[in-house]
């Protein structure tokens, strides 16, 4: 009945309009447009019918019915009616008449369009054409890493671009890596890269408090973690900007370089779901192996004899096995406290992702969970990540774009168990035991109730608390939220086609806001000193609470220029931030068992607030031109505006320059492109100022805060002497590259070149002589250092490709390496002075020593030869009493120096020497051998020799991909060559010096007269025998194999049938292997020393190993 | 329409430019600014407040004791062994004093220089803001700053001999702060007239109530006059540091009177009894001695203290629980050189019945320093061989000792020393005998005063007190003051300036040689002469820290040594 009355309707239309020819071009306001709207198999339902007027905003809107038919009121005969559909080609015609009938193609039957407009590189405020960008920028398009077990964004970087340093300091959860940007050209602040998402600063600083310690890495790695808690399967691309003009656009803010992540969108089209799953599974790499509980029993009763040869030294009861002592069974063990703190850690990452668009707006939501567990007992994390980024067009002229992002993460720590564990007594229980009472000789009974030192133990004994017990019941939290909001307008205000002058304004404003806390408690159980402990059921908490509003206009002209050759852009930018945070913390102690909460009475061990706030204003102008794409020049400079500078020198201004001449596409080359095998080959030039800020508030004023009481009344004192000539540390840059494409562009190289040099540098804690009532100045610029190196890159997409059994096969990888240079050229003598600290003549500390035009890192010490095999001295060996190997001052060539003793010659004893006023130390038999460089009989400062430097040669790295088919297999290595590290953590454990439980090495030692070893014997708190020597100097360099990783898609045909559009899997394995003689842990953990440091690695947590599986699946 | 939107927004980016200054000036939020302070009265003595803070902080009450006293034969290393990590404590004691020892740093008393110097330069600025702050407070304040900064130097140029000298206040960096240093005697000569011009200025009293702690923690013109003393005496002007002792007898005696108006017989002051000087007395009770040590080292703030830093249980003193020991049974990180004897013979320090014995150190066998531990002690000495009872250890709750810096018996022992010096200078004259001993007399009748209050004479008997028998001796009359100064001043910072003094006046160390020498035993002795051959020796060599930082600075001759080495590296 429906059916014949649509039918009716549309011939009594068409009869009317067929009659009532006149109205035809008469429509009006108010008159009822009408229509079907079919396609090739019928009438559409559901289909969007809008009138639209000139500036394309709606003025009407209808949707089809069942049978295609729409009706809408015109208002304006002027606009024109879409129709539009998911799939289909949208049909724009003017009212013309007051019924349509609209045929609608489907997208897919259309003819293949080219796509004509260049790849333009957006972020660095204009939108560039990829081939005219002059500034060293690398490009990481995250898909490289899809399928990869990757949860922080470090990870994946990780030896993947040339001259970004990334070292993983420590494996503990959710502790961050420490990046460096073509070397360290600052000697205050931190030295890391900015890092910029969608075109917003992470405010390390605001959210952080001003005061905030940039040396103290500890307190460093946690906060500043929170902040890369971005989803990697959020991000679409980052770009690493390098060289001046690249960064200039963020100041003095990009002085390290700049890292943009730039995150997913939405787009237009069928919405498309995405979920993917990860199950991770890491452990600790074997490390050291440790004495057990009998040899370190042994070695203690000798580490106490040796240095007063006496029983009575060595008379520790718990080292006696005397069944008598009451705690007797506590230390008879043989205990693997590694393996009581250590597990196999896991983590859960379920990802859920929605994105699609239509006309009027693209959205994309997505979320993440992640669970995890550490390798390590006791380290426990939640994070829960989501961001919604929404894009609605207004028209075609007004664009308004949202974004929000959420992060919120538990973090259960316990971060010093297994450098804990490594000391532990390995002869002490972790469990009270019991006697047997059934059979008093039979094996102990091995209680539930945790095991503690009492404190009655001896003294000498290293009192650590159990970390076994300390993993069960110490809490130890951290929590935080981060809720980013962000609005912007884009308004085009004049052209909208690229062949029109272009017009944009820009508003956007920024929020962030960050909630961070952390609550600890520790149950008296763990106590040492039971009730009279200050930590007995101790509880501390604190909160930090941080927000930030920042708004950004911009106005970017883009003129249409009528000789096609030239093309010109520009843009003129102003920012302001203001942020401000707060905090507070507390600590109680001696609370009631089982109360955890600060707000109960209890003694207050601490109280605590903090308050800071910062501001920023800056103004930034950029401007590209090209001559024919073959010439390109661009010019940035951006004026700071900083709180922490008094007026006179409050802005500054950086400009910088940069120019790109594509060789290629000159005439001569014609023939070279054509062949295909040269396909871009271009020099680059960039030369740009930039300025860095000190690290602190408020250092140019003159500041008043309490001091001391005196008579019980409070005082004020001076705090600083104001720095009112502070000024802004420049560097200034040159960077050279050339960027080459062979092949058909398959295989891409770049190289680049570049200096830096850094004036007027900031020091912070800068000395002056103590006679000012202040032993420094809160900030100088004094200084010169200049960073120079090279970077090359080689990628490769598909280099190789061909049909395998029936299966595309390709291969494609990428290659990097770099090199750093790092010297002080000019510095206050008296500054450099002081960094060269004497020697102290103490074991275990190598001599620091910085000199002007030298790479820092210079390792020098002591020469090692080995052990001194016998006291006394005999020129023949009488075995067991005397030989030459013994401890006498030689000549030159090698003979005992003689001394006359009552009439007789005696050969002179070795020495070691304090220096003046203290008294000598005589080598004996057992002692470690030093080399007597100058042959005066006496080991001091003048035998120390250099042994290497902690800069290596050459770092980079290197990945291939191969694909067969719908199976993917990635690889990425990365590498140090040519430095050499002070192993610190052998050291420590080779040293014999403490009671703390050392590396099985050493039961190799010397321990009678006559023993031939390189191992030196037992002295507790006594003799020189880890001095700073080469023996703990080893070469530094490795090829870690950071991860391989596996990648299938189902079948089409299969996932079809599951009514799902992809379906794939993967598999790797990360931290595969490290090729390497270095007999430590972890060569990368020693980072490469700083200014007067040499490279240490005394790290005690090795980075994890892990297996991961994941399964992704698209709706 | 477009237009009109265009034109708000450039209006809109223009207004946010003009205020940019404003909004680009952030004031600390936990700090007080110089713009905004120094507005009253109140603001200028909160920060002379913190000048006598950094004199109390624990940095300057070690080097106090350390520059003072440590070097001397009074005071050996506690612990027994340098595993305490105490390296530089225990070289220091030892004479194994290189220019990496940190107790040759000496920023804590140039902290109280600097604030002190800001006082004076700002509070005529707030004199002139604050209609409330009257001329003579200003000139008060004035004084108690100089007098800090003057004692700062005091103690710096006794230690180092030649250092830095400034009066300018640290504001601003870009003033010079790399000034080398300036002679002992030209500073000497700075401080004088600086104190000489100011020491009117402060008031006699702070308090009507003479108990009240702001009488000795603060500088009064007794606590300058005593300071001067000490100056005059080093610089062996005998006349002005006689008249400078005497200003602050003839002030103790105008307390006294106000006290025994007010406290009738329970005032425990008898001039009468110690040859007219008015002292505590030591005893009470019926045989029971300790009295004057309780009321001087226990309670503090006494009837003769002239300058002291003040702590109470709120601000516990950090010098004396770790270095003197108050809480634990062992010994501090100090104590007593075993060669300190008691008894009858000649050689004894310390007479049989001298009660400061026992005030000093525990017990013949044990050598932990009591002075200043004790918060009360109470002794039968009658039957001459040992204590009865001890008193009470300060334990970690109590309040704690002041730590006097001056007090009336080193002043009178001043002005015996003064005294000796003018009677030897006579005797060189070839002035008559009869003139000399009248001046031996009156030092000998200040040590006898001092030396029968010990000895509690006469309750105890006449056994041990001092005869007079430096006739027309003077030097005999200088060994009788050291002696005495030796006896009463233990362990109050100030034996080693004294044995510093006198080598200097007699132009060798031999006394210190010996002094030195008879503490340590040790196979240092040769060194120890040679470094003490060159007067220079006595004192400490200037901080590698500073000398590497300031170019301007030279290095004390004597401990040139180390930097040879180091260039030679």
């Amino acid at each position: 009945m429906k059916h014949y009355n649509n039918r009716l309707l549309r011939v009594a239309v068409a009869l009317a309009v067929a009659v009532l020819p006149g109205m035809l071009s008469a429509q009006k306001a108010g008159d009822i447009i009408s229509g079907v709207v079919l396609d090739s198999e019928g009438p559409m339902m559901m289909v969007n019918v809008t009138e639209r007027d000139a500036a394309d905003r709606i003025q009407s809107h209808a949707i089809t019915d069942v049978e295609g038919n729409f009706s809408f009121q015109l208002k304006n005969p002027k606009d024109r009616i879409q129709i539009s559909y998911v799939g289909y080609e949208t049909v724009d015609i003017p009212i013309d008449k007051l019924y349509f009938e609209i045929t609608m193609k489907d997208q897919t039957d259309l003819e293949p369009v080219d796509i004509v407009a260049d790849r333009v590189m957006e972020g660095n405020g204009l939108p560039i054409p990829l081939r005219e960008v002059s500034s060293a920028v690398a490009t990481i398009n995250m898909e490289e890493f899809e399928g990869l077990g990757i949860t922080t964004v470090d990870e994946a970087l990780q030896g993947r671009v040339p001259g970004l340093d990334i070292v993983f300091n420590s494996g503990d959860l959710g502790a961050r890596s420490t990046m460096h940007l073509r070397g360290v050209a600052t000697m205050t602040g931190d030295a890391n890269p900015l890092i910029v998402v969608d075109g917003n600063i992470w405010e390390i600083e605001s959210n952080l408090a001003n005061n905030f310690d940039y040396t103290n890495e500890s307190q460093n790695t946690e906060k500043v973690s929170e902040l890369l808690n971005i989803n990697p399967e959020d991000i679409a691309t980052i770009n690493i900007l390098r060289d001046a003009a690249a960064t200039a656009i963020w100041g003095a803010r990009g002085a390290n370089g700049v890292m943009e992540i730039k995150t997913k969108r939405g787009q237009r089209g069928k919405t498309r779901v995405n979920y993917s799953y990860r199950l991770n599974a890491t452990w600790q790499p074997e490390g050291y192996r440790l004495l057990n509980g009998d040899q370190y029993t042994m070695f203690m009763k000798e580490s106490f004899f040796n240095p007063e040869m006496s029983d009575a030294a060595a008379d520790i009861k718990e080292f006696n096995y005397d069944p008598s002592f009451s705690e007797y069974r506590m230390y008879n063990n043989n205990t693997d406290w590694v393996k009581a703190v250590t597990q196999i850690g896991l983590q859960h990452s379920h990802n859920v992702s929605v994105s699609g668009g239509g006309d009027k707006a693209n959205f994309r939501i997505s979320a993440g969970f992640d669970n995890q567990s550490n390798s390590i007992k006791g380290q426990k994390m939640n994070r829960f990540t989501t961001r919604v980024a929404f894009d609605y067009f207004v028209s075609d002229r007004i664009k308004i774009v949202t974004n929000f992002s959420m992060t919120y993460s538990k973090n259960k720590q316990n971060s010093n168990a297994l450098g804990s564990a490594m000391k532990m007594m390995p002869n002490l229980a972790i469990y009270y035991e019991e006697a047997n009472p059934t059979d008093p000789n039979g094996p102990d009974i091995v209680t539930d109730v945790f095991y503690h030192m009492l404190p009655s133990a001896s003294d000498e004994l290293p009192n650590n608390t159990n970390p076994v017990a300390e993993a069960a019941q110490k809490k130890q939290y951290s929590t935080s939220l981060n809720v980013q909001p962000e609005f912007s307008l884009v308004y085009n205000l004049l052209g909208l086609d690229n062949n029109e002058t272009k017009l944009t304004y820009d508003a956007r404003i920024t929020f962030g806001v960050t909630n961070s806390g952390g609550d600890n408690y520790t149950p008296q159980s763990l106590a040492k000193q039971g009730w009279a402990d200050n930590n007995a059921n101790s509880v501390s908490a604190n909160a930090n609470k941080s927000s930030s509003i920042g708004t950004t206009h911009s106005l970017t002209f883009i003129p249409h220029l009528n000789n096609p050759n030239h093309s010109f852009m520009m843009m003129v930018r102003g920012q302001v931030n203001t942020s401000n945070s707060k905090g507070q913390n507390g600590g109680l102690s001696g609370l009631p068992s089982g109360f955890e909460s600060i707000g109960l009475p209890g003694n207050i061990s601490s109280m605590s607030t903090s308050a800071s706030r910062s501001r920023s204003m800056n103004v930034t102008f950029t401007a590209h031109y090209s001559y024919r794409s073959k010439y390109s020049l661009d010019f940035t400079t951006r004026s700071d505006g900083n709180t922490r500078f008094g007026d006179a020198s409050r802005w500054g201004t950086f400009p910088s320059a940069s120019g790109r001449w594509n060789i290629i596409d000159e005439k001569f080359m014609e023939s070279i492109r054509q062949s295909g095998i040269l396909t871009m080959l271009a020099a680059r030039v960039s030369w740009g100022l930039q300025g860095n800020a000190p690290g602190g508030d408020g250092m140019y004023l003159s500041k008043y805060s309490s001091g001391d009481a005196y008579m019980g009344e409070s005082s004020m004192k001076p705090d600083n002497i104001r720095a009112s000539t502070m000024q802004w540390e420049e560097t200034t840059s040159w960077n050279l590259g050339f960027d080459f494409g062979l092949f058909r562009d398959k295989l891409s190289v770049s190289v680049e070149v570049y200096d830096r040099l850094t004036e007027k540098m900031l020091q912070s804690g800068y000395s002056i002589p103590a006679s000012s009532g202040f032993s420094t100045l809160s900030v100088a610029n004094d200084g010169t250092m200049r960073n120079q190196g090279w970077e090359l890159s080689l990628s490769a997409n598909r280099i190789y490709s061909t049909r395998l059994l029936g299966q595309d096969f390709n291969v494609g990888g990428n290659i990097n390496f770099a090199d750093n240079m790092n010297q002080i050229l000019e510095l206050n003598p008296t500054l450099l002075e002081k960094m060269t600290n004497d020697f102290d003549y103490k074991n275990g500390s190598y001599l620091s020593y910085v000199a002007l035009k030298n790479a820092y890192g210079s390792i020098y010490g002591f020469r090692s030869l080995g052990v001194y095999q016998y006291t006394e001295w005999s020129a023949e060996e009488k075995y067991g009493e005397s030989g030459p190997n013994a401890p006498v001052a030689r000549d030159a060539d090698g003979n005992p120096i003689l001394v006359n003793k009552n009439g007789k010659d005696y050969p002179r004893e070795m020495m070691y020497d304090f220096g003046v006023g203290r008294t000598n130390y005589t080598f004996v038999g057992g002692d470690a051998i030093y080399e007597d460089i100058n042959h005066d009989g006496n080991i001091n400062e003048l035998d120390i020799v250099y042994l290497g430097s902690s800069l290596p040669k050459l770092n980079g790295g290197f990945g291939f991909r191969v694909s067969w088919g719908r199976l993917s297999w990635n690889n990425q290595f990365n590498f140090r060559y040519g430095n050499r590290i002070v192993n610190a953590s052998r050291m420590n454990a080779e040293a014999m010096y403490g009671t703390d439980n050392t590396s099985a090495a050493v039961n190799w030692r010397w321990r009678v007269e006559g023993d031939q070893t390189i191992m030196p014997r037992a002295l507790h708190q006594y003799g020189y025998n880890y001095l700073g020597s080469d023996r703990y100097v080893e070469s530094g360099s490795f090829l870690r194999w950071n991860y391989t990783a596996f990648n299938y898609s189902l079948d089409p045909k299969i996932v079809k049938r599951l009514k799902v559009s992809n379906v794939s899997f993967n598999f790797n394995l990360n931290n595969v292997m490290t090729f390497t003689k270095y007999s430590g842990l972890d060569p990368e953990s020693a980072g490469s020393g700083g200014l007067g440091n040499v490279a240490k690695d005394s790290s005690q947590t090795p980075r994890n190993k892990s297996i991961t599986f994941g399964v992704s699946v698209q709706f | 329409m477009k237009k009109f939107k265009s034109y708000i927004l450039v209006a809109m980016m223009g207004l946010s430019v003009t205020s940019c200054e404003d909004f680009l000036t952030l004031m600390p939020l936990n700090e007080v600014v110089l713009e905004n302070f120094y507005t009253n009265e109140a603001d200028v003595e909160s920060v002379l407040r913190s000048a006598y803070a950094a004199l109390e902080s624990s940095d300057c009450l070690v080097r106090m004791s350390a520059w003072g006293e440590m070097r001397s034969d009074n005071i050996v290393d506690g612990t027994d062994n340098s595993s305490n990590g105490d390296d530089d404590l225990v070289r220091f004691i030892n004479e194994n004093i290189n220019y990496q020892n940190s107790l040759t740093t000496y920023l804590c008393f140039y902290k109280a220089i600097n604030y002190a110097n800001t006082v004076l330069y700002y509070a005529p600025e707030v004199h002139a803001k604050d209609p409330n702050y009257h001329g003579s407070e200003l000139a008060a304040h004035q004084a108690e700053a100089i007098s800090i900064r003057c004692l700062s130097y005091w103690y710096l140029i006794r230690a180092f001999k030649d250092v830095p000298y400034t009066t300018r206040p640290s504001i601003d960096d870009t003033e010079d702060f790399f000034i080398g240093q300036s002679s002992f005697d030209s500073i000497l000569n700075c401080l004088i007239t600086d104190l000489e011009k100011i020491k009117d200025w402060a008031p006699v009293h702070y308090s009507s109530d003479l108990t009240k702690k702001a009488n000795t923690a603060r500088f009064t013109r007794a606590g300058i006059n005593a300071m001067l003393a000490d100056m005059y005496l080093w610089k062996g002007d005998w006349d002005k540091c006689i008249a400078c002792c005497n200003y602050i007898t003839e002030s103790k005696k105008e307390d006294y009177k106000k006290i025994k108006a007010d406290k009738g017989l329970n005032c425990d002051i008898e001039p009468d009894q110690y040859n007219k000087y008015p002292l505590i007395l030591e005893t009470f009770g019926s045989d029971n001695c300790g009295n004057a040590y309780n009321a001087i080292f226990g309670q503090g703030n006494s009837f003769e203290s002239i300058f002291e830093l003040p702590f109470d249980s709120k601000k516990s003193n950090p010098f004396i629980s770790s270095y003197y020991n108050s809480s634990s049974s062992t010994t501090g990180k100090l104590k007593a050189s075993d060669k300190i004897t008691r008894g009858a013979g000649a050689d004894d320090l310390f007479a049989k019945k001298d009660v400061r014995f026992y005030q000093n150190i525990a017990s013949d066998n044990s050598p932990g320093i009591v002075k200043y531990v004790y918060s009360d002690v109470k002794y039968n000495l009658k039957d001459g061989s040992a204590q009865t009872s001890v008193g009470t250890k300060r334990g970690d709750n109590a309040a704690e000792p002041n730590w006097i810096v001056y007090r009336y018996t080193d002043v009178l022992l001043m002005q015996a020393e003064a005294l000796t010096m003018q009677a030897r200078d006579l005797k060189d004259q070839g002035g008559a005998a009869a003139d000399v001993n009248a001046l031996l007399q009156k030092a000998f009748d200040i040590v006898d005063a001092i030396n029968m209050r010990a000895t509690c004479y006469p309750r105890y008997g006449a056994e041990t007190r001092l005869t007079y028998i430096p006739n027309n001796d003077p030097d005999v009359m200088e060994e009788m003051v050291f002696d005495e100064r030796r006896r009463e001043l233990m362990f109050e910072g100030k034996r080693w300036f004294d044995l510093v003094r006198q080598a200097l006046r007699n132009g060798n160390a031999d006394n210190v040689s010996e002094a030195v020498k008879d503490k340590t035993d040790n196979s240092n002795s040769s060194v120890i002469s040679v470094k003490f051959s060159n007067l220079n020796g006595l004192f400490l060599p200037i901080n590698k820290d500073e000398i590497d930082i300031n170019p301007n600075l030279k290095q004390n001759a004597v401990y040139t040594d180390n930097e040879h080495i180091k260039k030679a590296k």
